[in-house]
């Protein structure tokens, strides 16, 4: 079983292109789709990563990070941030907020694969670069 | 006792207050029990004449200070933030408020009208709060089918299952993105007032396409250009164009040779209104010179844009101050003329030629409308004048222009 991923994020396509790449590469990627239950999920689940997605339904994913950071369990796992919304004061809002790093929409999906290998302190991956 | 004499004990307690005085000091130095300024304070005692004026000479101000009901807008806004805030038990009277504590009363006034303002943006606002839920909703969209056709093309090995789903998911966000998509549209679409500008851009449009043929009507000229003669400023403008050739007819132009480079001249010799000639040189076919034609209100706004080719009118920016249709609104009556060389050298080089007329509205107390018109002609020779120009101070490399209001962007 490889190493666990947990993606919050509502979009049920974008769940599914992630989790493939992830997968593909040999991380175990479990899914969230509610901001509310959110934290419990990551509490519950024990991720390395958390990829969490801004625009959640029930909670926003800044309020998510918020929580996750004032947790004992969790204020050190990595968390990228994803969103649609580049402006700067929202990537200073979630660095400030203790995210690890952001990315917005569209992205490549080279580049999701890169960074969250460098999350988990990874190399290439060691069969062929797929995407 | 009247409503303003009422708040006079309030203020002469609230002054007092201010100034630290007890109750039986303030009486003491005018002269009256203490228990009789306690009325006075609690307004069962009016108040005026020499003890007031005593009274504000103890506490140091002028008897003004102590008569003044307040502005009444402070009370009202008093009030209004009293029922925003739903307060079952408010304090104290705003009237008492007011008057106890002007300097506050008008902070909290002003707090409220700025309240009451961001309200008011935050309604207007509302349809782009909801704009950006459908933005952030087509960038999804383009995310999943990013991602999803990226993986379909770079993935190797890919089961047939799998590229099933990812088809189907590129198939499925892209009728989403289309239908998000038009409801944006139908959303920001034309407005009425952008189907009007619509409308005058068609004409526009037709009348840069070169000049209006002599023996072709002119409504039928614009119309087969484009032109939406159902509109009727569009039909105005046709009109005025016939209307131009009735009192100038065509025959008359073909005889004016040189004398193109002065229309002003031609207006004298021919006893006609400047801005007629300007606007007859700029849409007939008896001169050669590419030509056209900008009309300017009074506020500088251009209400036709019709230029030859390479005269370019910014989209955004303000135009450049050279050239004459503004000389022309600032004096009415006044012939301008100017020849322009914009970016491009010699074929980007304009005679321009503008008149402003006045016209009253209405009666006495109607505005009197201004209008300027600028023919603007194109001009290759070295004849005249040249002065460097641009349709913006961004783009023009004229350092030395006394007009100047940005620098140059290279």
């Amino acid at each position: 079983m490889g190493r666990r991923v947990l993606l919050i994020e509502d979009e049920p396509n974008i769940i599914e292109a992630i989790s493939f790449l992830l997968s593909r590469d040999g991380f175990t990627v479990h899914t969230h789709s509610d901001g509310e239950t959110a934290v419990d999920k990551a509490l519950s689940h024990h991720p390395e990563l958390i990829i969490l997605d801004v625009m959640l339904p029930g909670r926003s994913g800044f309020d998510v990070l918020r929580d996750l950071r004032a947790s004992s369990e969790t204020p050190d796992i990595p968390v990228m941030m994803l969103t649609a919304r580049g402006q700067a004061a929202d990537r200073d809002l979630a660095l400030r907020l203790g995210a690890t790093h952001f990315m917005t929409k569209p992205f490549a999906n080279s580049e999701m694969r890169e960074t969250v290998r460098d999350l988990m302190g990874e190399g290439e991956p060691k069969d062929e670069d797929v995407a | 006792m009247s409503s303003a004499a009422k708040g006079h004990g309030r203020r002469i307690r609230a002054a007092r207050l201010a100034a630290g005085q007890s109750q039986s000091g303030l009486a003491k130095a005018v002269d009256i029990s203490p228990s009789y300024l306690n009325l006075i304070e609690h307004d069962r005692r009016a108040v005026g004449g020499r003890l007031l004026t005593n009274l504000a000479r103890a506490l140091s101000l002028p008897v003004g200070e102590l008569t003044d009901p307040g502005d009444p807008r402070h009370l009202a806004a008093l009030k209004s933030a009293m029922d925003y805030l739903a307060l079952p038990h408010p304090p104290e009277r705003p009237e008492d408020f007011l008057a106890s504590s002007p300097g506050w009363a008008r902070i909290v006034a002003g707090l409220m009208e700025r309240c009451e303002a961001l309200e008011q943006q935050k309604e207007v606002s509302g349809q782009d709060g909801a704009t950006e839920e459908e933005l952030y909703d087509l960038i999804s969209a383009v995310t999943s089918i990013r991602s999803s056709a990226s993986i379909l093309v770079e993935a190797d090995g890919i089961d047939k299952e799998w590229q099933r789903r990812f088809a189907g998911n590129i198939h499925s966000e892209s009728l989403r993105l289309e239908e998000q998509g038009q409801g944006l549209i139908e959303r920001l679409g034309p407005s009425a007032r952008e189907a009007e500008d619509s409308a005058r851009r068609r004409l526009e449009i037709a009348l840069q396409m070169g000049p209006l043929p002599e023996d072709e009507p002119v409504a039928l000229a614009l119309e087969s250009r484009g032109a939406d003669l159902s509109d009727p400023a569009t039909r105005a403008w046709a009109a005025r164009i016939h209307s131009d050739r009735e009192q100038v007819p065509a025959p008359w132009l073909d005889n004016i040779g040189a004398e193109i480079r002065d229309p002003f001249n031609l207006a004298v010799r021919a006893g006609l209104p400047p801005d007629l000639i300007l606007r007859r040189l700029a849409f007939t076919d008896r001169h050669a010179r590419p030509s056209g034609l900008i009309i300017a209100d009074r506020s500088g706004a251009f209400s036709l844009s019709a230029p030859p080719p390479l005269f370019l009118i910014p989209a955004r920016s303000p135009p450049c101050a050279l050239w004459p249709v503004f000389d022309a609104l600032g004096a009415p009556g006044v012939p301008a003329s100017r020849k322009l060389e914009f970016p491009g050298g010699a074929s980007a080089r304009f005679a321009c030629h503008a008149f402003a007329t006045r016209q009253p509205s209405g009666g006495a107390d109607a505005p009197v409308l201004t209008e300027a018109t600028m023919l603007i002609m194109g001009d290759a020779t070295d004849v005249g004048d040249v002065t460097r120009a641009a349709p913006t101070c961004a783009a023009c490399s004229n350092q030395k222009c006394p007009a100047r209001r940005e620098p140059q962007r290279r």
